[in-house]
């Protein structure tokens, strides 16, 4: 039993590294290119560098930062500390259902509502607005958590000198920021890594220039990568194979923020 | 006054923005369920015919028999392979695994579930695929191909998910069973029995994730709408249509309309997956305390 069990998570444990390593590798020299980071790129994508996807990216993801942590946040409050347990309990069913509803269901509703209703057309606005959709609840499922964690008699001591909700309220985010630090890494791997709903609602996969309006239609890593993939030769996959590193590493990056922090939260 | 009135508008404020989110469910319920109403009247039961020629000019056909089995076939095939697998690996790091074994392991696959699904495409299509082809397959983007790239994105969510609910199980029944005298084998049953709960919640994401994934699909499953008969073949699941047909075709169109009733379909199996999960959660809980 133990042995059997031991080869097998061995045998799973080197697929998985195998999997990061051969990403990472397969794309590190081209990430040295001079240029890479800084040029537009040229000829089908075969010569150049990926600065539009690059900022493109960076854009989308300081508008779904700058849409869904305020709205996020606030709805998280209500649910640790102002609502009802049965209302809290069910709101929290409700965005844990719509964590496990799949992303491409986010880009067909952004589609339908903020591209087409709302007139917004395939833009940096509605991918932004469909990605938010997606990761608020995400944020709020996986804050509440570690708001709920605070201990009661911190409130109620807080309460009982004389402070108002909204100031027991600020002591408790104080308390969890580490947590809420945590969920905030989290939700950005989300949004950065999600393909689906983007490429539904905002996404071009060539552009002559950097978005300058929110509703101009922008380029983004992962669905550039697609995109070479799947429509473009041998000549251009040095570039998707380079743009893939580059995320893996940013999500490593990601995930050892979130493990750094929850190791100091331990000791 | 003052005090109460700001008080006040926090607690609108907060509550606003927690029950958008609710609301926000019910909106994509009904937006892409109101978008799929024409095709649901137009082509009705013909929407589960084998046929799919969405842009044939004479007579379009919309049946999407074949993408949904296709789907189904992958989705089933796959889970059970990331079911045991996840669960001999979870098992494995809650009794035997060392510390340092355990927290190695946790790490690289926390890593590994961080990549994102359109560069495990780009895994699958560039690096598996040409494997494939060199060991002779006739289609670089197939079945398996699929198969093992949406094992590699969905394992560690089931390792970490079954490995959590087997550590919460109480220290003091695995001491009493082994004190009873339990072997390993039975000691694992009792804690297998304990976690139930949490593994078939487990086992039900990691099929919902499948049965909704759209790059890894897109990119690495093929694109031939035939139904499967061997793993070497192309296939098509639903996702794969929804995503690269959506964002091509005319806004109102019947051919639009039929995109959203995939759309539909996936959410509502996800929705309907979703109370399964609680049900069942719920009666094994009972089932475990007697």
């Amino acid at each position: 039993m133990r042995w059997t069990l031991r080869i097998l998570s061995y045998g799973v444990f080197l697929a998985m590294l195998f999997v990061l390593v051969s990403i990472v590798v397969s794309g590190l020299p081209y990430l040295f290119r001079p240029g890479f980071f800084t040029a537009w790129p040229k000829r089908a994508m075969s010569e150049g560098g990926i600065f539009p996807m690059l900022v493109g990216s960076l854009m989308l993801m300081g508008l779904v930062f700058a849409i869904s942590i305020p709205v996020g946040l606030v709805g998280t409050i209500f649910l640790s500390e102002l609502a009802p347990r049965r209302l809290s309990m069910l709101l929290q069913s409700l965005a844990a259902t719509m964590n496990s509803v799949p992303s491409i269901v986010y880009g067909v509703f952004g589609l339908a509502l903020f591209c087409v209703k709302l007139g917004f057309g395939t833009s940096l606005l509605s991918a932004s607005l469909a990605l938010s959709t997606m990761s608020i609840p995400f944020f709020m499922n996986s804050a509440v958590e570690f708001l709920r964690a605070v201990p009661k008699e911190l409130r109620e001591g807080v309460i009982s000198l004389g402070a108002s909700k909204f100031q027991s309220t600020l002591m408790v985010l104080r308390a969890s920021r580490n947590g809420i630090l945590t969920s905030l890494m989290l939700t950005l791997g989300r949004a950065f890594s999600e393909t689906a709903p983007i490429l539904v609602t905002g996404a071009v996969f060539y552009s002559t220039k950097l978005p300058d309006k929110l509703t101009d239609p922008v380029m983004t890593l992962p669905t550039s990568i697609y995109a070479i993939v799947m429509n473009l030769g041998e000549r251009s996959q040095w570039m998707a194979r380079g743009m893939a590193s580059l995320m893996v590493l940013i999500m490593i990056f990601i995930y050892s923020v979130v493990q750094l922090t929850r190791r100091n939260k331990r000791e | 006054m003052m005090k109460k009135t700001i008080s006040f508008l926090f607690v609108l404020l907060t509550s606003l923005a927690a029950v958008a989110v609710a609301a926000a469910l019910f909106a994509i319920v009904f937006f892409i369920f109101s978008e799929s109403i024409r095709a649901i009247r137009e082509v009705g039961f013909g929407l589960f015919s084998p046929n799919w020629y969405p842009v044939w000019e004479t007579e379009p056909e919309f049946g999407i028999g074949t993408m949904l089995l296709n789907s189904l076939i992958l989705a089933v095939w796959t889970s059970v392979w990331v079911w045991i697998l996840g669960l001999g690996v979870a098992i494995y790091l809650h009794r035997y695994a060392s510390n340092r074994e355990r927290e190695l392991m946790l790490r690289i696959l926390e890593y590994a579930s961080g990549i994102p699904s359109v560069v495990l495409g780009l895994f699958g299509v560039l690096i598996l695929g040409n494997l494939f082809l060199r060991l002779g397959a006739w289609s670089a983007q197939n079945f398996l191909n699929a198969s093992i790239v949406l094992s590699i994105l969905t394992l560690p969510f089931m390792v970490s998910l079954t490995f959590q609910s087997l550590e919460k199980v109480p220290r003091q029944l695995v001491e009493g069973a082994i004190s009873l005298g339990a072997k390993d084998f039975a000691v694992i049953q009792v804690e297998l029995k304990h976690a139930a709960p949490g593994i078939v919640n487990a086992m039900l994401s990691v099929f919902n994730r499948i049965f909704g994934e759209t790059m890894i699909v897109l990119m690495v499953a093929g694109g031939a709408n035939m139904l499967v008969g061997s793993f070497l073949d192309p296939v098509r699941p639903l996702t794969a249509t929804l995503g690269s047909e959506i964002g091509e075709v005319a806004a109102g169109s019947l051919h639009y309309s039929v995109l959203f009733f995939i759309a539909f379909l996936v959410l509502s199996g996800c929705l309907i997956l979703n109370v399964l999960t609680n049900r069942i959660t719920r009666r094994l809980e009972r089932w475990i305390k007697g």
